[in-house]
């Protein structure tokens, strides 16, 4: 199908969590017909499981569609989807340097929120032009109008007009059709020009090879042609051009400025094409490369460790290839005594952190053990060299180290006036610092806080939902540094110094933290022969205990009437559970107990 | 090598008045066509493995359940007669019959001993009635009583008391009161069971903190008071949960040698639905479900197996170690052809260092005994899990 540059549109749908952007891009899919409601799954772009699961979008995917407007012409629309966790802001990022316009989703009902702001923000830095749409009018509690002038005061765009739709119940879905062919921009750029394709996503598949996705600014490409990944200089010739249909891969001709599409080339190494890359033409190379991405530095760190120690090669293969399509995830090689040869991961946050580890145990079969997440500090020393402390561990002798920092975040939580005050709360008991209070409108104020990054990374969100009955919504970016008192709290199973279960905690929380910990793992560590003593440690001095009291009887009274089987299948249960143990010293510790400090707030 | 001239027989009767509310083996109420089609299903499954017997000898014979003495006597009259068509059952052979106080009579008694049951297994439980209220037994501790009498009257000579220690609301003082009451009508044989709550059970899905069992420390307490008094009061701890009554001049052995006989692996054959055997080294246990075996009696198996060298080594430790003067070092070569030493040397000395086992003699003796200590008893799931492989 050969269509002009000038019925292209290239365009992403964001969102606050919920207000229903997944729902918007099926309506738009299955009203621009490229799909029959038959094949319509619930969810089309949401193709992973986990992702349903979880109900949110993970990995940024495109789909191309077909859509006869009003006019009777046909456009293409390329949807590229982003993620809507705070999390993956990065990858938002990547998605939106794609396209040329947005359609913000706001439900009616609930309004502006925290990363409705931050989404819009990202856009206009990515200078797309953003229409709103007011979803879920449906709803009893809906204020359509209400909310279009909180669009306007708050974010400023023009929202009086914007299209009144109910994604779920299919209403107002021609008008949001005919706005992106109206309100969004053709793509601009040449096909005269030299080759300048954006790689702004990529992935693995077995039997393709890596499939590179990309938006082609300038330029044509074909099969056959010889192309340049601008980062590192490999050449490549393209195999297969080719464009999204709904969860599959359609082979076209060639893509040409102004389109959304992939290629496939016979890249062997994973790491070669990497996301943000510019990739131009060997014989006709541009001048110089797109901005790419802002590179975007994990700001949580934990061991991931294999729960059977001959995995280990698997593990690393297995990131290798996740690290392809998700260039925020960062690991290198790191050995514990208790758990062995592993890794030390980087991820953007405690979401990013689980659903990675969830892909790995799902997708690449692996089983797991996962140490307390850390945030990056700061160690000046004593000899005026500072380091960075990515792992516990590592952390130099108190008496090396002069000071250390800790990073601090802006944080901005849009609540209700109804729960400002346990936000509020929430918010100091986390060593937060005001830095501003506004009232959006008469019972909505938009809190600004300072907050150590290591008091959010655990449960934060979770804390917020609770006391806020879930009417808070909290958005956050870096700030910086600041000197903070952190001590390293170490853990002692019978005496022996647990090097997988150190953290560093503010010096306050010392206490509080060590008895949570010391009671989690008595919780998990089963019983011995022996009595075992828990402790948590500073600096070598025991700031709490708990005992795990040894087993006293452990017998099998009944005998069953010769049913020898039975008796043999439950020792054989306590043997294999012996199996999944790791030793340390003389005591088996499970697998749970490594995850449990993950959870020391949940009662 | 192994002893293949004797052989026990097991009978399963899986019929109970009521089923008492922590109970988990195959039994229930069922209506009377159902027993005297299994009755005859039992018989028929006799018959079929009348071969298995050809030259072999009755070692000992069990009817238990269930409960054994809830279906009318003249069925067990047939199963006996049954028995003895396909084996001769010689008068000193160990036969034992288990029984409800809530369900006997002085007929049956008498009619029992009229087949040849010359030992007689009572479910007592617990002296107190409100502790067998708890548990849902259909009788009081004076039923017993009346039981316990007619069975005497009619010259039964040895008699297993079953008692059930860390029940709901039990204490050391009304433990210490059943023991008083049973160890004073002196029977040959006490067997102390601990509380198990099964998955499937009433008492599950109650949970042990509604049902007030004694606590874990309550409990061991309990355990230990009962092993104490039981010594103290001339029963011999043979077994983990079993007793026998010293004979005075110590001709008699008081001990269940039925039992004792899974415990060494000696061959047995079991006759009824989930009723399992031990034939050489094939183990192989009846399906549970009553339609299926009244249908094609003995036909179908849950499981059937051929136990290799390893499992068969596992199950001489784990079997073995549960009696208290544990196994013979050289019955293990003598049936595998290897020493022992050299299959479990390592995890021996760890459980001798760790004072949970012991040896008795030298290792050159040829009577070395290899046994748990009080301590290994305790926790036997512990040490006997380590001994598979």
């Amino acid at each position: 199908m050969d269509i002009s540059q000038d019925h292209i549109r290239n365009f992403c749908i964001i969102a606050h969590i919920d207000h229903g952007k997944s729902t918007l891009a099926d309506r738009i899919l299955e009203k621009t017909g490229l799909l029959t409601e038959r094949e319509m799954q619930e969810q089309v772009l949401d193709n992973m499981d986990l992702e349903r699961e979880r109900g949110i979008t993970i990995k940024s995917q495109a789909v191309r569609t077909v859509y006869t407007a009003k006019n009777g012409e046909e456009y293409i629309f390329n949807l590229i989807d982003t993620p809507g966790h705070v999390d993956f802001n990065y990858e938002v990022s990547r998605s939106l340097a794609a396209c040329d316009g947005a359609v913000l989703v706001v439900d009616a009902s609930q309004g502006v929120e925290a990363q409705t702001l931050a989404n819009v923000y990202l856009a206009m830095d990515h200078d797309l032009d953003v229409f709103p749409v007011l979803n879920k009018i449906d709803l009893p509690s809906a204020e359509p109008d209400r909310v279009a002038e909180e669009i306007e005061d708050v974010i400023g765009i023009e929202a009086l007009d914007a299209p009144r739709i109910s994604a779920k119940a299919g209403i107002g879905i021609d008008e949001v059709l005919e706005s992106i062919v109206n309100k969004i921009p053709a793509p601009s750029g040449s096909s005269e020009e030299p080759l300048k394709c954006l790689i702004f996503d990529s992935l693995y598949d077995s039997y393709k090879g890596v499939i590179v996705f990309m938006r082609v600014f300038d330029g044509m490409v074909r099969p056959g042609d010889r192309i340049r990944f601008m980062a590192n200089g490999m050449e490549e010739e393209v195999i297969e051009t080719g464009y999204f249909g709904a969860g599959r891969f359609i082979p076209c001709d060639g893509l040409s400025a102004g389109m959304v599409g992939y290629i496939t080339a016979s890249i062997k190494d994973v790491r070669e094409a990497r996301v943000g890359d510019t990739v131009t033409s060997s014989a006709n190379p541009c001048r110089e490369a797109l901005p790419g991405y802002k590179k975007v530095n994990p700001m949580v760190y934990c061991g991931v460790y294999p729960a059977d120690t001959r995995e280990y090669p698997n593990l690393r293969d297995a990131l290798e290839k996740l690290q392809l399509n998700d260039a925020s995830l960062t690991f290198e090689p790191e050995t514990s005594l208790a758990l062995g040869f592993g890794f030390r991961c980087g991820f953007l946050g405690l979401l990013h952190l689980d659903i990675i580890v969830e892909r790995l145990e799902r997708e690449y079969d692996l089983d797991l053990v996962t140490t307390a997440p850390g945030v990056v500090y700061r160690v000046y020393k004593t000899d005026g060299e500072m380091t960075e402390l990515t792992n516990p561990s590592n952390l130099p002798e108190p008496s090396e180290i002069d000071y250390m920092e800790e990073p601090v975040v802006s944080a901005e939580v849009m609540v209700s006036t109804e729960y400002l005050g346990a936000i509020i709360g929430l918010c100091q008991e986390r060593r937060g610092i005001q830095t501003g209070m506004e009232y959006i409108e008469e019972k909505r104020v938009l809190l600004k806080y300072d907050l150590p990054l290591n008091e959010i990374i655990y449960d934060f969100f979770d804390a917020l939902k609770s006391r806020s009955r879930g009417y808070a919504s909290f958005d956050y970016e870096m700030k910086g540094y600041v000197r903070s008192e952190l001590v390293k709290l170490d853990i002692l199973i019978n005496k022996e110094y647990v090097d997988a279960l150190s953290f560093i905690v503010f010096k306050d929380s010392a206490y509080d933290r060590g008895s949570k910990m010391c009671q989690k793992l008595k919780g998990e560590i089963p019983r011995h022969l022996f009595e075992i003593p828990i402790q948590a440690a500073v600096g070598g001095k025991v700031i709490a205990r708990e005992t795990v009291k040894a087993v006293r009887k452990d017998v099998l009274a009944k005998c069953y009437g010769g049913d020898i089987t039975r008796k043999k299948k439950l020792l054989e249960k306590q043997k294999e559970g012996k199996k999944r143990m790791r030793q340390i010293g003389s005591v088996e510790v499970p697998k749970e107990a490594f995850l449990s400090v993950l959870k020391l707030d949940e009662e | 090598m192994r002893d293949s001239k004797d052989i026990s027989i097991y009978v399963h009767i899986p019929f109970c008045v009521r089923k008492c509310l922590y109970c988990d083996f195959n039994s229930g109420k069922y209506p009377d066509y159902i027993i005297s089609s299994y009755i005859d299903a039992l018989l028929k499954e006799i018959d079929r493995c009348r071969e298995v017997f050809r030259g072999r000898e009755l070692a000992s014979l069990y009817i238990g359940g269930g409960t054994p003495s809830s279906v009318p006597p003249s069925y067990i009259g047939l199963v006996f007669d049954r028995i003895s068509d396909v084996i001769t059952i010689e008068d000193d052979t160990e036969i034992t019959m288990e029984i409800n106080p809530g369900t006997t009579t002085d007929q049956k008694i008498k009619d029992y001993v009229s087949y040849g049951v010359n030992r007689i297994s009572i479910g007592l439980q617990s002296a107190l009635n409100s502790e067998l209220e708890a548990l849902g037994r259909i009788h009081t501790f004076e039923d017993f009583l009346r039981t316990y009498d007619i069975v005497r009257e009619k010259g039964i000579e040895k008699v297993n008391v079953d008692i059930m220690t860390s029940i709901p609301h039990q204490s050391r003082e009304s433990l210490i009161k059943t023991l008083d009451k049973v160890t004073s009508l002196r029977p040959e044989h006490i067997s102390a069971y601990s509380l198990i709550i099964e998955k499937g059970t009433p008492f599950y899905e109650r949970g042990a903190e509604k049902l007030g069992v004694p606590s874990e420390e309550e409990s061991f307490k309990i355990y230990k008071l009962t092993q104490k008094y039981l010594k103290e009061h001339g029963y011999e701890r043979y077994e983990i949960s079993n007793y026998a009554l010293k004979d005075k001049n110590g001709s008699r052995d008081n001990r269940c040698a039925n039992n004792l006989r899974y415990w060494d692996r000696k061959d047995y054959i079991g006759f009824g639905a989930s009723a399992a055997s031990l034939i050489g080294y094939r183990r192989f246990t009846n399906v549970p479900e009553l339609g299926i075996y009244i249908r094609d009696p003995g036909r179908h198996k849950s499981e059937d197996m051929l136990l290799q060298p390893k499992d068969a080594m596992a199950e001489f430790m784990f079997l073995g170690l549960r009696k208290i003067e544990g196994i013979r070092c050289d019955d293990f070569r003598e049936e595998f052809g290897v020493r022992i030493q050299e299959v479990y040397g390592g995890i021996m000395k760890k459980h001798v260092e760790a004072g949970l086992a012991q040896f008795s003699g030298e290792d050159d003796d040829p009577g070395q005994r290899f046994y748990l200590t009080d301590r290994g008893l305790d926790i036997s799931n512990q040490i006997m899990a380590e001994y598979l492989f």
